[in-house]
Protein backbone atom coordinates (compact mmCIF):
# COMPACT_ATOMS: atom_id res chain seq x y z
CA UNK A 1 0.00 0.00 0.00
CA UNK A 2 1.30 3.47 -0.90
CA UNK A 3 1.74 5.65 2.15
CA UNK A 4 0.39 9.19 2.04
CA UNK A 5 2.00 11.14 4.85
CA UNK A 6 -0.24 13.97 6.07
CA UNK A 7 1.20 14.61 9.52
CA UNK A 8 3.66 17.35 8.67
CA UNK A 9 2.35 19.56 11.48
CA UNK A 10 3.78 16.98 13.89
CA UNK A 11 7.02 16.51 11.99
CA UNK A 12 7.81 16.92 8.31
CA UNK A 13 8.53 13.82 6.24
CA UNK A 14 10.22 13.05 3.95
CA UNK A 15 13.17 15.44 4.24
CA UNK A 16 15.04 16.75 1.20
CA UNK A 17 17.81 14.35 0.15
CA UNK A 18 20.49 16.89 1.13
CA UNK A 19 19.35 16.67 4.77
CA UNK A 20 19.96 12.92 4.96
CA UNK A 21 23.31 13.42 3.27
CA UNK A 22 24.41 16.18 5.65
CA UNK A 23 23.61 14.04 8.72
CA UNK A 24 25.36 11.04 7.22
CA UNK A 25 28.39 13.02 6.15
CA UNK A 26 28.82 14.46 9.63
CA UNK A 27 28.53 11.07 11.30
CA UNK A 28 30.85 9.30 8.87
CA UNK A 29 33.44 11.90 8.03
CA UNK A 30 33.59 14.47 10.82
CA UNK A 31 32.09 13.13 14.03
CA UNK A 32 33.95 15.53 16.32
CA UNK A 33 32.76 17.71 19.17
CA UNK A 34 32.39 21.35 18.01
CA UNK A 35 33.83 24.30 19.91
CA UNK A 36 36.32 22.23 21.89
CA UNK A 37 40.10 22.36 21.48
CA UNK A 38 41.60 23.25 18.12
CA UNK A 39 42.07 20.14 15.99
CA UNK A 40 40.89 20.07 12.41
CA UNK A 41 37.76 18.07 13.12
CA UNK A 42 36.46 20.33 15.86
CA UNK A 43 36.94 23.21 13.43
CA UNK A 44 34.93 21.40 10.74
CA UNK A 45 32.17 20.61 13.23
CA UNK A 46 32.21 24.20 14.46
CA UNK A 47 31.97 25.46 10.89
CA UNK A 48 28.80 23.44 10.40
CA UNK A 49 27.19 25.03 13.45
CA UNK A 50 28.26 28.48 12.27
CA UNK A 51 26.77 27.85 8.85
CA UNK A 52 23.45 26.62 10.25
CA UNK A 53 23.27 29.61 12.58
CA UNK A 54 23.99 32.04 9.73
CA UNK A 55 21.41 30.42 7.44
CA UNK A 56 18.76 30.71 10.16
CA UNK A 57 19.81 34.31 10.77
CA UNK A 58 19.22 35.02 7.08
CA UNK A 59 15.82 33.33 7.15
CA UNK A 60 14.62 35.28 10.21
CA UNK A 61 16.43 38.57 9.44
CA UNK A 62 18.64 38.30 12.51
CA UNK A 63 21.69 40.58 12.23
CA UNK A 64 23.98 38.83 14.72
CA UNK A 65 23.80 35.04 14.36
CA UNK A 66 25.32 34.51 17.83
CA UNK A 67 21.92 35.56 19.20
CA UNK A 68 20.46 32.26 17.93
CA UNK A 69 21.00 29.52 20.49
CA UNK A 70 20.46 25.87 19.63
CA UNK A 71 18.21 23.67 21.72
CA UNK A 72 16.72 20.19 21.28
CA UNK A 73 13.32 21.54 20.12
CA UNK A 74 10.91 24.45 20.45
CA UNK A 75 9.61 23.16 23.79
CA UNK A 76 13.04 23.70 25.37
CA UNK A 77 13.31 27.08 23.65
CA UNK A 78 9.92 28.18 25.02
CA UNK A 79 10.85 26.98 28.51
CA UNK A 80 14.01 29.08 28.35
CA UNK A 81 12.15 32.11 27.04
CA UNK A 82 9.49 31.88 29.76
CA UNK A 83 11.50 30.70 32.78
CA UNK A 84 14.54 32.76 31.87
CA UNK A 85 12.56 36.00 31.93
CA UNK A 86 9.52 35.76 34.19
CA UNK A 87 9.70 36.41 37.93
CA UNK A 88 7.08 36.12 40.69
CA UNK A 89 4.68 39.04 40.38
CA UNK A 90 5.17 39.34 36.61
CA UNK A 91 2.15 39.11 34.34
CA UNK A 92 2.09 37.35 30.98
CA UNK A 93 -0.54 37.43 28.22
CA UNK A 94 -1.11 34.40 25.97
CA UNK A 95 -3.78 33.38 23.45
CA UNK A 96 -6.33 30.62 23.95
CA UNK A 97 -4.77 28.66 21.07
CA UNK A 98 -1.43 27.91 22.76
CA UNK A 99 0.23 24.51 22.75
CA UNK A 100 1.09 22.71 26.00
CA UNK A 101 4.69 23.73 25.30
CA UNK A 102 3.57 27.17 26.53
CA UNK A 103 0.60 26.29 28.76
CA UNK A 104 2.45 23.78 30.95
CA UNK A 105 5.58 25.83 31.74
CA UNK A 106 3.27 28.73 32.54
CA UNK A 107 1.15 26.54 34.79
CA UNK A 108 4.34 25.63 36.65
CA UNK A 109 5.35 29.31 36.84
CA UNK A 110 1.91 30.23 38.19
CA UNK A 111 2.75 28.15 41.28
CA UNK A 112 5.65 30.54 41.89
CA UNK A 113 3.53 33.70 41.63
CA UNK A 114 3.60 34.52 37.91
CA UNK A 115 0.19 35.77 36.73
CA UNK A 116 -1.25 34.57 33.41
CA UNK A 117 -4.07 36.04 31.29
CA UNK A 118 -5.50 34.01 28.42
CA UNK A 119 -6.98 36.08 25.59
CA UNK A 120 -9.98 34.28 24.14
CA UNK A 121 -9.80 33.57 20.40
CA UNK A 122 -12.80 33.11 18.09
CA UNK A 123 -14.02 29.55 17.38
CA UNK A 124 -11.99 29.55 14.15
CA UNK A 125 -8.87 30.24 16.23
CA UNK A 126 -8.48 33.85 15.14
CA UNK A 127 -7.32 36.53 17.55
CA UNK A 128 -8.28 40.20 17.71
CA UNK A 129 -5.10 42.17 18.58
CA UNK A 130 -7.26 44.71 20.38
CA UNK A 131 -8.14 42.03 22.96
CA UNK A 132 -4.44 41.56 23.63
CA UNK A 133 -4.08 45.27 24.22
CA UNK A 134 -6.96 45.19 26.70
CA UNK A 135 -5.33 42.34 28.63
CA UNK A 136 -2.07 44.21 29.20
CA UNK A 137 -1.56 45.51 32.76
CA UNK A 138 1.08 47.59 34.54
CA UNK A 139 3.01 44.46 35.52
CA UNK A 140 2.79 42.77 32.10
CA UNK A 141 6.31 41.55 31.43
CA UNK A 142 5.58 39.42 28.38
CA UNK A 143 3.19 38.61 25.55
CA UNK A 144 3.64 35.06 24.31
CA UNK A 145 1.84 33.74 21.27
CA UNK A 146 2.08 31.13 18.56
CA UNK A 147 2.48 32.31 14.98
CA UNK A 148 0.00 29.76 13.65
CA UNK A 149 -2.12 27.13 15.36
CA UNK A 150 -1.13 23.48 15.15
CA UNK A 151 -4.82 22.57 15.37
CA UNK A 152 -6.54 24.87 12.89
CA UNK A 153 -3.61 26.44 11.05
CA UNK A 154 -5.02 29.88 11.91
CA UNK A 155 -2.36 32.53 11.25
CA UNK A 156 -2.04 35.01 14.10
CA UNK A 157 -1.56 38.79 13.70
CA UNK A 158 2.05 38.63 14.84
CA UNK A 159 3.13 42.01 13.56
CA UNK A 160 0.21 43.86 15.17
CA UNK A 161 0.69 42.10 18.50
CA UNK A 162 4.43 42.75 18.26
CA UNK A 163 3.69 46.44 17.87
CA UNK A 164 1.46 46.37 20.96
CA UNK A 165 4.17 44.59 22.96
CA UNK A 166 6.75 47.16 21.89
CA UNK A 167 4.43 50.07 22.81
CA UNK A 168 3.65 48.57 26.21
CA UNK A 169 7.26 47.68 26.98
CA UNK A 170 6.52 43.94 27.16
CA UNK A 171 8.81 41.21 25.86
CA UNK A 172 7.31 39.50 22.79
CA UNK A 173 7.91 35.74 22.63
CA UNK A 174 6.72 33.95 19.48
CA UNK A 175 6.26 30.19 19.12
CA UNK A 176 7.08 29.66 15.44
CA UNK A 177 6.81 25.86 15.57
CA UNK A 178 4.23 25.79 12.77
CA UNK A 179 5.52 28.64 10.63
CA UNK A 180 9.33 28.67 10.49
CA UNK A 181 10.18 27.75 6.91
CA UNK A 182 6.59 28.22 5.73
CA UNK A 183 5.63 31.85 6.41
CA UNK A 184 7.90 34.91 6.31
CA UNK A 185 9.43 35.69 9.70
CA UNK A 186 11.31 38.94 10.26
CA UNK A 187 12.26 39.57 13.88
CA UNK A 188 12.79 43.27 13.19
CA UNK A 189 9.63 44.06 11.23
CA UNK A 190 7.49 41.90 13.53
CA UNK A 191 9.04 43.31 16.74
CA UNK A 192 9.96 39.84 17.99
CA UNK A 193 12.20 39.78 21.07
CA UNK A 194 12.32 36.01 21.46
CA UNK A 195 11.67 33.63 18.58
CA UNK A 196 11.31 29.95 19.46
CA UNK A 197 11.55 27.51 16.55
CA UNK A 198 11.78 23.79 16.03
CA UNK A 199 13.98 22.24 13.37
CA UNK A 200 12.01 19.17 12.41
CA UNK A 201 8.81 20.66 10.97
CA UNK A 202 8.78 23.38 8.28
CA UNK A 203 12.55 23.87 8.47
CA UNK A 204 12.86 20.30 7.14
CA UNK A 205 15.63 19.30 9.54
CA UNK A 206 15.96 16.21 11.72
CA UNK A 207 14.20 15.71 15.05
CA UNK A 208 16.11 16.90 18.12
CA UNK A 209 16.90 20.34 16.68
CA UNK A 210 15.51 23.78 17.38
CA UNK A 211 16.46 27.00 19.06
CA UNK A 212 15.73 30.43 20.42
CA UNK A 213 16.59 33.84 19.01
CA UNK A 214 17.25 36.38 21.77
CA UNK A 215 17.16 40.07 20.93
CA UNK A 216 20.45 41.89 21.75
CA UNK A 217 20.27 43.54 25.15
CA UNK A 218 17.55 41.26 26.51
CA UNK A 219 18.66 39.63 29.76
CA UNK A 220 17.67 35.95 29.99
CA UNK A 221 18.60 33.63 32.89
CA UNK A 222 20.32 30.41 31.88
CA UNK A 223 18.55 27.26 33.05
CA UNK A 224 21.43 24.87 32.34
CA UNK A 225 25.10 25.45 33.17
CA UNK A 226 28.11 23.40 32.13
CA UNK A 227 31.00 23.01 29.73
CA UNK A 228 31.09 25.25 26.67
CA UNK A 229 34.71 24.96 25.51
CA UNK A 230 35.15 28.65 26.37
CA UNK A 231 36.44 30.38 29.55
CA UNK A 232 37.15 26.91 30.92
CA UNK A 233 39.30 28.26 33.74
CA UNK A 234 36.30 30.02 35.26
CA UNK A 235 33.66 28.32 37.34
CA UNK A 236 30.91 30.76 36.35
CA UNK A 237 28.94 30.34 33.13
CA UNK A 238 30.09 32.59 30.23
CA UNK A 239 27.77 35.58 29.84
CA UNK A 240 28.14 35.80 26.04
CA UNK A 241 26.00 34.06 23.44
CA UNK A 242 25.54 31.41 22.25
CA UNK A 243 27.75 29.82 24.97
CA UNK A 244 25.65 31.09 27.84
CA UNK A 245 22.77 28.84 26.75
CA UNK A 246 24.64 26.02 24.99
CA UNK A 247 26.28 23.85 27.61
CA UNK A 248 27.19 20.28 26.78
CA UNK A 249 27.76 18.58 23.44
CA UNK A 250 25.12 19.70 20.93
CA UNK A 251 23.24 17.56 18.42
CA UNK A 252 25.82 18.34 15.73
CA UNK A 253 24.62 15.75 13.17
CA UNK A 254 21.07 17.03 13.60
CA UNK A 255 22.16 20.66 13.28
CA UNK A 256 24.18 19.83 10.16
CA UNK A 257 20.95 18.37 8.74
CA UNK A 258 18.99 21.43 9.86
CA UNK A 259 21.48 23.65 8.02
CA UNK A 260 20.94 21.60 4.87
CA UNK A 261 17.15 21.91 5.29
CA UNK A 262 17.28 25.69 5.68
CA UNK A 263 19.67 26.01 2.74
CA UNK A 264 17.24 23.99 0.64
CA UNK A 265 14.38 26.29 1.69
CA UNK A 266 16.35 29.43 0.89
CA UNK A 267 17.18 28.03 -2.53
CA UNK A 268 13.60 27.00 -3.31
CA UNK A 269 12.21 30.16 -1.69
CA UNK A 270 9.65 30.01 1.09
CA UNK A 271 7.14 31.88 -1.10
CA UNK A 272 7.13 28.85 -3.38
CA UNK A 273 6.75 26.48 -0.44
CA UNK A 274 3.86 28.55 0.89
CA UNK A 275 2.18 28.75 -2.52
CA UNK A 276 2.31 24.97 -2.98
CA UNK A 277 1.04 24.29 0.53
CA UNK A 278 -1.71 26.85 0.07
CA UNK A 279 -2.84 25.14 -3.14
CA UNK A 280 -2.94 21.77 -1.38
CA UNK A 281 -4.89 23.29 1.51
CA UNK A 282 -7.37 24.86 -0.89
CA UNK A 283 -7.86 21.54 -2.66
CA UNK A 284 -8.33 19.72 0.63
CA UNK A 285 -10.78 22.28 2.01
CA UNK A 286 -12.88 22.46 -1.13
CA UNK A 287 -13.03 18.66 -1.40
CA UNK A 288 -13.91 18.07 2.25
CA UNK A 289 -16.56 20.84 2.26
CA UNK A 290 -18.59 18.83 -0.26
CA UNK A 291 -18.76 15.71 1.89
CA UNK A 292 -21.94 15.23 3.88
CA UNK A 293 -21.28 14.67 7.57
CA UNK A 294 -17.88 16.36 7.63
CA UNK A 295 -17.32 19.17 10.13
CA UNK A 296 -14.32 21.38 9.39
CA UNK A 297 -12.61 23.59 11.97
CA UNK A 298 -10.55 26.74 11.60
CA UNK A 299 -10.77 29.59 9.08
CA UNK A 300 -11.49 27.26 6.10
CA UNK A 301 -9.64 29.79 3.96
CA UNK A 302 -6.19 28.85 2.68
CA UNK A 303 -5.04 32.48 2.80
CA UNK A 304 -5.70 32.70 6.54
CA UNK A 305 -4.21 29.38 7.58
CA UNK A 306 -1.19 27.14 7.19
CA UNK A 307 -1.51 23.66 5.66
CA UNK A 308 -3.39 22.25 8.64
CA UNK A 309 -7.00 21.07 8.39
CA UNK A 310 -8.85 19.51 11.32
CA UNK A 311 -12.14 17.70 10.94
CA UNK A 312 -14.63 15.25 12.34
CA UNK A 313 -16.95 12.92 10.44
CA UNK A 314 -20.48 12.74 11.85
CA UNK A 315 -20.45 10.84 15.13
CA UNK A 316 -17.37 8.80 14.25
CA UNK A 317 -14.67 8.84 16.92
CA UNK A 318 -11.69 10.86 15.63
CA UNK A 319 -9.29 8.09 16.63
CA UNK A 320 -11.34 5.60 14.63
CA UNK A 321 -11.29 7.96 11.63
CA UNK A 322 -7.49 8.23 11.73
CA UNK A 323 -7.21 4.49 12.22
CA UNK A 324 -9.41 3.79 9.18
CA UNK A 325 -7.48 6.29 7.04
CA UNK A 326 -4.25 4.58 8.04
CA UNK A 327 -5.35 0.94 7.86
CA UNK A 328 -7.56 1.07 4.78
CA UNK A 329 -5.91 3.80 2.73
CA UNK A 330 -2.36 4.25 4.02
CA UNK A 331 -3.09 7.88 4.90
CA UNK A 332 -1.21 9.12 7.95
CA UNK A 333 -3.08 11.71 10.02
CA UNK A 334 -3.28 12.58 13.69
CA UNK A 335 -6.19 12.28 16.10
CA UNK A 336 -6.79 13.39 19.67
CA UNK A 337 -5.98 16.67 21.35
CA UNK A 338 -2.67 17.47 19.63
CA UNK A 339 -1.07 18.61 22.94
CA UNK A 340 -3.42 21.58 22.72
CA UNK A 341 -6.35 21.36 25.16
CA UNK A 342 -6.64 25.16 25.27
CA UNK A 343 -7.09 25.27 21.50
CA UNK A 344 -9.58 22.39 21.47
CA UNK A 345 -11.61 24.18 24.13
CA UNK A 346 -11.55 27.31 21.96
CA UNK A 347 -12.89 25.55 18.87
CA UNK A 348 -15.34 23.39 20.85
CA UNK A 349 -13.74 19.96 20.45
CA UNK A 350 -12.28 19.39 23.91
CA UNK A 351 -14.53 16.34 24.48
CA UNK A 352 -14.29 14.60 21.14
CA UNK A 353 -10.96 15.79 19.75
CA UNK A 354 -10.43 15.96 15.98
CA UNK A 355 -8.59 14.35 13.12
CA UNK A 356 -5.84 16.57 11.71
CA UNK A 357 -4.59 16.42 8.12
CA UNK A 358 -1.42 18.39 7.47
CA UNK A 359 0.16 18.26 4.00
CA UNK A 360 3.72 19.39 3.41
CA UNK A 361 5.87 20.63 0.56
CA UNK A 362 6.42 17.11 -0.78
CA UNK A 363 2.75 16.18 -1.01
CA UNK A 364 0.97 16.33 -4.35
CA UNK A 365 -2.51 17.15 -5.59
CA UNK A 366 -3.08 13.40 -6.10
CA UNK A 367 -2.36 12.80 -2.40
CA UNK A 368 -5.08 15.28 -1.54
CA UNK A 369 -7.59 13.84 -4.05
CA UNK A 370 -6.96 10.36 -2.66
CA UNK A 371 -7.56 11.68 0.87
CA UNK A 372 -10.78 13.44 -0.06
CA UNK A 373 -12.04 10.23 -1.71
CA UNK A 374 -11.10 8.21 1.38
CA UNK A 375 -12.90 10.58 3.76
CA UNK A 376 -15.95 10.54 1.47
CA UNK A 377 -16.05 6.72 1.56
CA UNK A 378 -15.68 6.63 5.33
CA UNK A 379 -18.39 9.28 5.72
CA UNK A 380 -20.75 7.28 3.49
CA UNK A 381 -20.07 4.12 5.49
CA UNK A 382 -20.69 5.79 8.82
CA UNK A 383 -24.07 7.17 7.91
CA UNK B 1 69.88 38.73 23.18
CA UNK B 2 69.27 39.74 19.63
CA UNK B 3 72.20 40.86 17.61
CA UNK B 4 72.17 44.63 17.29
CA UNK B 5 70.17 45.87 14.31
CA UNK B 6 68.14 42.66 13.79
CA UNK B 7 64.46 43.38 13.40
CA UNK B 8 62.12 41.49 15.71
CA UNK B 9 59.30 39.77 13.85
CA UNK B 10 56.04 39.20 15.62
CA UNK B 11 53.21 36.76 15.10
CA UNK B 12 49.81 38.16 15.84
CA UNK B 13 47.18 35.91 17.41
CA UNK B 14 43.63 37.20 17.40
CA UNK B 15 41.91 35.85 20.49
CA UNK B 16 38.21 35.07 20.82
CA UNK B 17 35.65 34.36 23.51
CA UNK B 18 34.48 31.25 21.63
CA UNK B 19 34.77 29.23 18.44
CA UNK B 20 31.73 30.93 16.94
CA UNK B 21 33.46 34.31 16.73
CA UNK B 22 36.79 32.82 15.67
CA UNK B 23 35.33 30.78 12.84
CA UNK B 24 33.19 33.71 11.77
CA UNK B 25 36.22 35.95 11.43
CA UNK B 26 38.13 33.19 9.65
CA UNK B 27 35.34 33.04 7.08
CA UNK B 28 35.18 36.82 6.69
CA UNK B 29 38.96 37.24 6.34
CA UNK B 30 39.14 34.49 3.75
CA UNK B 31 36.31 36.13 1.83
CA UNK B 32 38.38 39.29 1.39
CA UNK B 33 41.67 37.46 0.81
CA UNK B 34 43.43 38.20 4.11
CA UNK B 35 45.63 35.23 4.91
CA UNK B 36 45.04 33.71 8.34
CA UNK B 37 45.48 30.35 10.02
CA UNK B 38 43.42 28.75 12.76
CA UNK B 39 45.81 27.87 15.60
CA UNK B 40 45.66 27.10 19.30
CA UNK B 41 46.09 30.34 21.26
CA UNK B 42 49.68 30.89 22.41
CA UNK B 43 50.17 29.90 26.04
CA UNK B 44 51.54 33.32 26.86
CA UNK B 45 48.13 34.80 26.01
CA UNK B 46 45.96 33.22 28.72
CA UNK B 47 43.55 31.14 26.72
CA UNK B 48 39.93 32.16 26.15
CA UNK B 49 38.75 29.35 23.94
CA UNK B 50 40.45 26.61 21.98
CA UNK B 51 41.30 28.63 18.90
CA UNK B 52 42.91 31.83 17.75
CA UNK B 53 43.67 33.23 14.32
CA UNK B 54 47.30 33.63 13.39
CA UNK B 55 47.77 36.68 11.16
CA UNK B 56 50.98 38.27 9.90
CA UNK B 57 51.80 41.56 11.56
CA UNK B 58 51.38 43.60 8.40
CA UNK B 59 47.85 42.23 7.89
CA UNK B 60 46.59 43.15 11.34
CA UNK B 61 45.30 46.57 10.32
CA UNK B 62 43.17 45.29 7.41
CA UNK B 63 42.02 42.46 9.70
CA UNK B 64 40.92 45.00 12.30
CA UNK B 65 38.80 46.74 9.70
CA UNK B 66 37.03 43.48 8.94
CA UNK B 67 36.51 42.88 12.68
CA UNK B 68 34.87 46.29 13.02
CA UNK B 69 32.80 46.01 9.86
CA UNK B 70 31.42 42.57 10.75
CA UNK B 71 31.05 43.17 14.47
CA UNK B 72 33.10 40.10 15.37
CA UNK B 73 33.75 39.92 19.11
CA UNK B 74 37.42 39.43 19.96
CA UNK B 75 39.23 39.21 23.28
CA UNK B 76 42.35 40.98 22.08
CA UNK B 77 45.39 40.50 19.88
CA UNK B 78 48.55 38.91 21.28
CA UNK B 79 51.87 39.91 19.69
CA UNK B 80 54.39 37.16 20.22
CA UNK B 81 58.01 37.42 19.00
CA UNK B 82 58.44 34.89 16.23
CA UNK B 83 60.36 31.77 17.31
CA UNK B 84 62.60 31.79 14.24
CA UNK B 85 64.00 35.24 14.96
CA UNK B 86 64.84 34.48 18.58
CA UNK B 87 66.01 30.90 18.20
CA UNK B 88 68.98 32.10 16.19
CA UNK B 89 70.44 33.56 19.36
CA UNK B 90 70.21 30.35 21.39
C1 LIG C 1 2.54 25.41 18.10
C2 LIG C 1 3.47 24.36 18.64
N1 LIG C 1 4.24 24.63 19.70
C3 LIG C 1 5.10 23.73 20.20
C4 LIG C 1 5.23 22.47 19.63
C5 LIG C 1 6.21 21.50 20.22
O1 LIG C 1 7.21 21.17 19.29
P1 LIG C 1 8.45 20.26 19.71
O2 LIG C 1 7.87 18.92 20.02
O3 LIG C 1 9.33 20.24 18.52
O4 LIG C 1 9.11 20.87 20.90
C6 LIG C 1 4.45 22.15 18.51
C7 LIG C 1 4.53 20.83 17.84
O5 LIG C 1 4.16 19.82 18.31
C8 LIG C 1 3.55 23.11 18.00
O6 LIG C 1 2.80 22.85 16.94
Amino acid sequence: MDITYLDNAATSWPKPECVYQAVDRFNREIGANPGRGSHRKTIEAGMLLLETRELLARLFNVKDSSRIVFMPNVTYALNLGLKGILNPGDHVVISSMEHNAVARPLHALEQTGVEVSVVQCAPDGSLDPHDVELAVRDNTRMICMLHASNLTGTIMPVEEVGRIARQKGAVFLVDAAQTAGVLPIDVEAQHIDLLAFTGHKGLLGPQGTGGLYIRPGLEVRSLIEGGTGSLSEEVSQPDFLPDRFESGTPNTPGLAGLGAGVKYLLEVGIEKVRRHEQELTELLLSGLKEIKGVTLYGPCDSRRQTAVVSLNVAELDCGELCFMLDRNYGIISRSGLHCSPLAHRTIGTIKKGACRLSPGYFNTGEDIEKTVRAVAEIARGSR
Amino acid sequence: MLPVGERINYDCYILFPNHHEGLRLHKELKAVGIKCTIAPPPRAATSFCGISLLVAEDLIEPARQVIDRCGVKIEGIARIPREASTSGGK
